[in-house]
């Protein structure tokens, strides 16, 4: 079934036009992934999905809803929450409470969200560990997965991700790499992940769609995207 | 020694008025990173508010109350009309603004109820505002107005107001509660998060419009709280006490540590008592530099002012 459908999506920030008629799809219980290099407009695509700018033009729907006019706070009601690029922690709180941030817009009761807040330390045993820490004292690889805990603390039935493997050593975004396939096959999170490391991308994605300045270039099977020569040369590095 | 004393118990009073104005400006700053030097202007039109409607017979509960919700509710529309059009116009241009709507407000106070002090029982002035309200008067033999308490503390060669002290718990209360909502409270925890991480603090469904008034909101109502305290302790309302006291609980805020809310009663404390000590010790001509003074001071030394972090003043 399909989650979210966006069509013709055109964002445009004065006179630079980021996106323009952008077309996808996410079906429940799939990975998709957005690839490309940088100002491809993967972050923009996310953040109007968010609802943090608004289109010029054409429109997204999700669970048969169309988010158009919604502000931010009730997308995220719905069922939509983002780990953003470049993590975006509450610096000052600790882990516990940007994780509890989270839930914001939910109203669970304490056992629930303590249910949940110990499933997101399953996924990120390391979280439990940093508990009180103020999150600007986490590093880098530890902020992401703040990010995403928090995101899922959200219950969401979307849950995008925004280039998770930024800054971060390459064994350590294999890992993360590694939870958010867990996620999706053990939970049956569906995933939206925006990517410049391509390669990782594609190995734990379903579908996959190849952003050049705004606009949709190729789209398709991960696997076979993989094995696409022309893909290799750019962004798979040959 | 009991002179520095008593110059420190005086200066908690007026220290106390300023750190309750500072709290809006730190709200706001923390919020918006936006300096709303309209601030004061609220504080001065609470301080009006509430001094006619307690002359009206209101008693001062409810005058409280009513003032508080006016102002508030004013600030909440200013914000939606001045300042949320310029959102993502960079920084110069709602500073411009809050400093023409200070102007502004103070002119229209100045056409419509005049330049002179007033007192209580204020007559309201004649005009659109008596048309208006006139009816509401109560025959002023049926109540008396309320009062700040005249008594003292008396230690010899200390000698403390009862007035001061209780005006000295409202601020440190009223301070403590707030910190105590943005902490516990959902909505505070909304504006704490906004002030932190504001795109973040909306991914994680903060809504983001309301929370911004509920901070204009709250920052009005507590300097309506201010005006009300200062009006009846100097028992003098002008339309130039937002210009006044509202710059020194600016200064207070930023020497406090902007943003942070029991910076502000601290900046608030320290430059009420710099003030009475400089007038204590006869340099009352400096009285009102002192605030800027003791600020610039500060600020060369810990420029995220006494209790702020260092990462959170982003200017
Ligand atoms: N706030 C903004 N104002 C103006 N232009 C912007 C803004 N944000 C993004 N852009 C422009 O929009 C284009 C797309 O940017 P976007 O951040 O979406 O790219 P991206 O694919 O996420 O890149 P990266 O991989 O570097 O994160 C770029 O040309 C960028 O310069
Ligand atoms: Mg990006």
């Amino acid at each position: 079934m399909t989650l979210l459908r966006v069509e013709n999506l055109t964002v445009r920030y004065g006179a630079i036009v980021a996106l323009k008629d952008v077309n996808f799809e996410v079906r429940e219980g799939e990975i998709v992934t957005f690839v490309g290099s940088n100002g491809a407009g993967k972050t923009t695509t996310m953040r109007s999905l968010s609802g943090l700018v608004k289109p010029a033009g054409g429109s997204i729907t999700f669970k048969g809803q169309s988010l158009g006019t919604l502000a931010s706070h009730r997308i995220v009601q719905l069922g939509l929450a983002q780990s953003p690029e470049g993590r975006l922690v509450f610096p000052d709180l600790s882990v516990k409470e940007n994780l509890m941030l989270g839930a914001f817009s939910r109203r669970a009761s304490h056992q629930q969200l303590a249910n949940e807040l110990e499933s997101v330390f399953q996924l990120f045993p390391r979280l439990k560990e940093r508990l009180a820490q103020d999150a600007h004292t986490l590093s880098g690889g530890e902020q992401q997965m703040l990010a995403i805990g928090r995101a899922l603390m959200a219950k969401p039935s979307l849950l995008l991700l925004d280039e998770p493997s930024l800054g971060i050593a390459p064994l350590l975004v294999q890992q993360i790499f590694q939870k958010i396939l867990e996620l999706n096959r053990k939970d049956g999170m569906t995933v939206l992940l925006a990517e410049q490391n391509a390669r990782m991308a594609l190995r734990i994605a379903h579908r996959a769609y190849v952003l050049e300045v705004g606009e949709v270039v190729q789209q398709g099977n991960a696997a076979e995207l993989l094995n696409d020569e022309k893909l290799q040369k750019a962004y798979l590095g040959g | 020694m009991f002179e520095l004393l008593q110059y420190i118990a005086d200066g908690l009073a007026v220290g106390s008025v300023y750190a309750l104005i500072a709290l809006g400006y730190s709200m706001v700053f923390g919020v918006l990173q936006l300096v709303n030097f309209a601030h004061g202007e609220l504080f001065m039109i609470g301080a009006y508010f509430v001094m006619y409607a307690i002359s009206l017979g209101l008693p001062w509960p409810a005058a409280l109350v009513a003032g508080m919700c006016f102002v508030g509710f004013f600030a909440v529309i200013m914000e939606r009309l001045c300042y949320k059009p310029l959102r993502g116009a960079g920084k110069l241009a709602p500073l411009i603004t809050a400093v023409g709507l200070s102007l502004l407000l103070q002119n229209l106070v100045q056409a419509t109820i005049g330049p002179n002090p007033q007192s209580y029982p204020a007559k309201l002035p004649d005009g659109i505002l008596s048309k208006l309200f006139g009816w509401m008067q109560k025959d002023p033999n049926t109540f008396t107005l309320p009062q700040l308490p005249e008594g003292l503390f008396d230690y010899g060669d200390l000698v403390i107001r009862h007035r001061d002290v209780l005006i000295f718990f409202v601020a440190v209360g009223v301070t403590a509660g707030l910190e105590l909502f943005l902490r516990k409270s959902r909505p505070g925890r909304g504006i704490r998060a906004l002030a932190l991480q504001p795109n973040a603090a909306r991914l994680v469904g903060v809504p983001f419009n309301f929370t911004i008034s509920l901070t204009f909101f709250i920052g009005a109502a507590l300097a309506v709280a201010a005006g009300l305290l200062q009006g009846m302790a100097d028992n003098q309302v002008t339309p130039f006490m937002g210009i006044s006291s509202g710059l020194k609980a600016f200064a207070a805020a930023v020497l406090g540590g902007i943003g942070v809310i029991p910076g502000a009663l601290v900046g608030g404390l320290v430059l009420g008592i710099a003030e009475r000590l400089l007038v204590g010790y006869d340099l009352s001509t400096f009285k009102d530099g002192a605030a800027f003074f003791i600020l610039i001071v500060v600020l060369l030394l810990r420029p995220q002012g006494l209790l702020g972090k260092a990462r959170m003043v982003k200017v």
